[in-house]
């Protein structure tokens, strides 16, 4: 039990090791000498004298050791952890992807160094136990940084999990990150399903007119662009078809790229792939001004969860509850015209990444979180619906009185839609299949699960890159198989 | 101490994500992890710290310009990168003979994507002597030879001993100079680059401020809108190739830029209620206009918007006409027309054919003068034409909710 006391942590440390004065000093000189605040920190300290000193330190305690271990794990362990979550590249592109937003990801680094602390604490005292020697190596920064990546996979790993787990959680704390933007299942992963708003339209009907002018312009170097036009499948030139995007390997064998060995022709094919877009981004930044902000971070109003419309967009409570029930919106005036928000925060939230782009929802797939908060559907109604698909038409759901035909009316308005569900034969989802579909396509036991633990994936690209297997089974994958939500 | 290290597959997928985002190359990236991980499976007592928040590696701006790829373990900045299949390794020429290179090179073979093991050191001395001869656009290789029982902790340990020398002398460039380097790096001569490299090297100020800065247009964004503008390019292929059969009058172009024009409107998803309904009413406009020129305009309208809203085209077209023996004479000629699609005038054979199938005497059907009668049927044609096109966009409309 702690006892609350007027001593500062470091006075505390300084009780029970006075010897370490010295250091104290040396650091307050040091601080002062390179123009920084001569207050030493407590974990400051622990570092200057250094793991084998605590150790030692430790060692000749007896019985007030429990009470100086808990000094080490909050004045040591834990901001030392804490400073190596907030800078560990993994965490943060775990969350710049998730949208974490800064304040959040320092509470979060500050929960999980609690976390760690406790868990070093007990290895410490084991060690102290013990009465080892080299016990001290707990209290190495090399050591503590060996636990914080274990910590950070670890949490990566569990939250990808909770992720798929939570994905039908209707009643999920709304204050939680929505984990559906994430999740293989979420039908929005699906990259047909990619929302576009009108804006982001209108520059892709450009991009495709500049992108062909250069095409048929021999200023330009054609060999690049005609990379990107088969990697991305856009069906400019007669080697690419449209929506189908090539791997690398395939674009090698169809533009018959030159090179001695398979790694030459594809370190070729990368280099003019990096070229091509390193034209076309100077292209844009040339001929397409304002581009970016249409690209950069867009939060769709239309499907975001109230934590990214309140958080994120800086949405009032009201607002909030205005915007959801009046979804779903073909732009942002939209939500102006319908009395939502008034029209000086249009501005604002755009500056923050705010976009309004219509969002199929697909009966047959979509979850039950989408079902109510972007269709507006009675929760009941969302899990009978979710329960009793696939429907092979909306006729189909009103003969199964899941509901009248005005209320059917209603979603289809707000953007239900049905797609046509899986049938025998046709080509197997990766992003969805089991362990056992998977296992069908030819993929190893050890492929499989590290698969099952990466999706989703999105290119074919990208899964080409990760899978690294033979290019006969790729193949044959591809063949038998799609990376979409729905299978035609 | 072996140098082999297995991945994860979230951590594959987070290097693989930040590739396509920073347009940094996915290989490399495994292998400064892989690099990490080893340091990291080192005796804690070698004291080996790595400093991720001093290495360029962690600044996607500066990945992005110049591909830098190092670890900073206690200080010290160590170059990483994945040997390729013909043995050899590549670094920008922007940071050969830089404090990110002083270190050298260590290299890493990779097994797939599960794991790696690190074969090699090139000396910063390779690089320079690699450099020699090759232009300045052009990334400096160099050809490795790998070792099965190379001892990564070893020479990482032997490189953090070395005598330290700072960097806090260099000067500051300017923040303008630093948004231009990382934003068109080759705009600038490569000894400016260099500046530059050694520079965000030495001042941990000017790496926060290179953090802070956007880069216009990045490698990621770049792809969004590519892998964005093939789907939406594809959806319009969907479409036209539904819209075709049921508007034979346009041309596969002129629906194509219908649909691109709803979609700058209304946004890129078909399905939407809004946009099926603007697009089938702008592609029936215009199918109308070149069946029937521009004949009943107003009639047309309101049959088409009869029909919309659920009625049959015949029943329409007798609300509208008032003459219910016309409308049928009309609908006998079109049936017996068949497939023929255009409006043209019926013909007094057609006519009479048509009063001999429904076994009606000529002045009872019509109820008035003769020339009259033929208007009434003429302009049920007309509209019984216009019906079919509506009939088929109500068609499409279902079509489009279930796909």
């Amino acid at each position: 039990m702690s006892v609350l006391s007027s001593k500062t942590k470091l006075e505390e440390i300084l009780a029970v090791a006075p010897e370490w004065q010295t250091t104290l000093d040396r650091l307050s000189g040091e601080a002062v000498a390179a123009g920084k605040d001569k207050n030493i920190a407590p974990v400051e300290l622990f570092q200057g004298v250094g793991a084998k000193a605590i150790y030692a330190k430790l060692l000749t305690l007896g019985p007030g050791t429990d009470k100086f271990v808990g000094l080490v794990k909050d004045c040591y362990y834990q901001p030392l952890f804490a400073r190596m979550l907030e800078c560990n590249q993994n965490l943060r592109r775990f969350w710049f992807q998730r949208r974490v937003a800064p304040s959040d990801q320092k509470h979060e680094a500050i929960s999980m160094s609690v976390e760690l602390a406790q868990k070093l604490e007990q290895a410490l005292l084991k060690q102290l136990k013990l009465g080892q020697e080299d016990g001290f190596k707990v209290l190495l920064p090399a050591y503590a940084q060996r636990s914080v990546h274990n910590a950070v996979v670890d949490h990566v790993r569990n939250e990808w999990q909770w992720e798929k787990d939570t994905l039908q959680d209707v009643n999920l704390d709304p204050e939680q990150i929505d984990p559906r933007a994430n999740v293989a299942e979420d039908p929005k992963y699906s990259p047909e399903n990619q929302a576009l708003s009108g804006e982001q339209v209108g520059q892709l009907n450009q991009l495709r007119q500049r992108l062909s002018t250069m095409l048929n312009d021999r200023r330009f170097a054609q060999e690049p662009l005609i990379v990107v036009d088969c990697m991305f499948g856009m069906g400019l030139t007669e080697h690419s078809k449209v929506g189908t995007e090539m791997t690398m390997r395939e674009t090698c064998d169809v533009l018959e790229i030159k090179g001695e060995t398979q790694a030459r022709k594809i370190a070729r094919c990368q280099v003019l792939l990096d070229k091509g877009l390193d034209m076309i981004r100077d292209m844009i930044r040339l001929d397409m001004p304002g581009v970016a902000q249409s690209w950069q971070a867009d939060i769709n109003v239309n499907s975001a969860s109230r934590r990214e419309l309140n958080h994120h967009l800086g949405l009032t409570e009201g607002e909030v509850d205005r915007l959801i029930a009046g979804r779903q919106y073909y732009s942002m005036d939209e939500m102006v015209d319908r009395r939502v928000l008034q029209a000086h925060r249009l501005g604002e939230i755009a500056e923050k990444g705010a976009v309004a782009a219509f969002v199929p929802v697909d009966l047959n797939a979509a979850t039950r979180r989408d079902l109510v908060d972007i269709l507006g559907c009675d929760k009941d109604v969302a899990k009978k619906l979710v329960d009793l698909r696939p429907f092979c038409s909306m006729n189909d759901i009103v003969e199964k009185k899941l509901l009248e035909k005005k209320d059917l009316e209603k979603l289809v308005n707000n953007g239900a839609v049905l797609k046509a569900v899986a049938k025998e034969g046709d080509r197997l989802n990766l992003n969805n299949a089991d362990q056992t579909q998977l296992s069908a396509l030819g993929l190893t036991q050890d492929v499989t699960a590290r698969f099952l633990r990466a999706r989703p994936f999105l290119t074919w690209h990208e899964l080409e890159d990760f899978l690294c297997i033979d290019p006969e089974t790729f193949r044959s994958i591809r063949e038998k198989s799609c990376l979409t939500i729905s299978p035609h | 101490m072996s140098n082999r290290v297995e991945f994860s597959p979230e951590i594959v997928r987070l290097a693989q994500a930040r590739a396509q985002d920073s347009g940094s190359n996915l290989a490399n990236e495994l292998a400064r992890l892989a690099v990490e991980e080893v340091i990291m499976n080192a005796d804690p007592e070698l004291d080996l710290v790595i400093e991720s928040e001093n290495a360029l590696s962690s600044i996607d701006s500066v990945v992005a310009a110049v591909g830098a790829n190092d670890v900073v373990v206690n200080g010290r900045h160590i170059d990483v990168r994945a040997i390729d299949e013909d043995g050899y390794v590549e670094v920008s020429k922007a940071l050969v003979g830089t404090p990110a290179l002083s270190s050298g090179t260590l290299v890493v073979a990779l097994d797939g994507r599960t794991g790696a093991k690190v074969v090699a050191h090139v000396k910063a001395g390779s690089w320079l002597n690699a450099e020699q001869g090759t232009s300045d656009t052009e990334p400096v290789r160099v050809d490795v030879e790998q070792a099965d029982d190379f001892d990564a902790v070893a020479t990482i340990s032997g490189i953090c001993q070395r005598v330290h020398i700072p960097l806090d002398k260099t000067k500051l460039p300017e923040t303008s100079d630093l948004e231009k380097f990382l934003n068109q790096p080759n705009s600038m001569i490569l000894a400016r680059q260099k500046q530059m490299v050694t520079a965000l090297c030495a001042k941990s100020e000017l790496r926060d401020i290179a953090r802070e800065i956007k880069v216009d247009l990045s490698r990621g964004v770049v792809n969004r809108m590519l892998r964005a503008e093939s789907t939406w390019n594809r959806r319009t292929e969907e479409v036209v190739e539904k819209l075709a059969p049921k508007f034979k009058s346009l041309t596969r172009e002129e629906l194509k830029k219908h649909v691109t024009m709803t979609g700058e409107e209304l946004g890129g998803q078909p399905e939407a209620p809004a946009f099926r309904k603007a697009l089938l009413k702008r592609v029936s406009a215009d199918e109308l206009s070149v069946r029937l020129g521009g004949t009943a305009a107003s009639k047309v309208r309101s049959l088409y918007e009869q029909i919309i809203s659920g009625k049959s085209a015949s029943e329409a077209v007798k609300s509208i006409i008032k003459n219910n023996v016309a409308v049928d004479l009309a609908s006998a000629i079109k049936a017996k027309r068949g497939k023929v699609e255009g409006f043209f005038a019926a013909t007094a054979e057609e006519i009479g054919a048509a009063f001999q199938q429904l076994a009606l005497q000529p002045a009872y059907a019509t109820h008035s003068s003769k020339d009259e009668g033929i208007d009434s049927i003429n302009e049920a044609l007309v509209l019984l034409e216009a019906g079919d096109v509506a009939e088929s966009v109500r068609a499409m409309e279902n079509e489009l909710i279930e796909s």
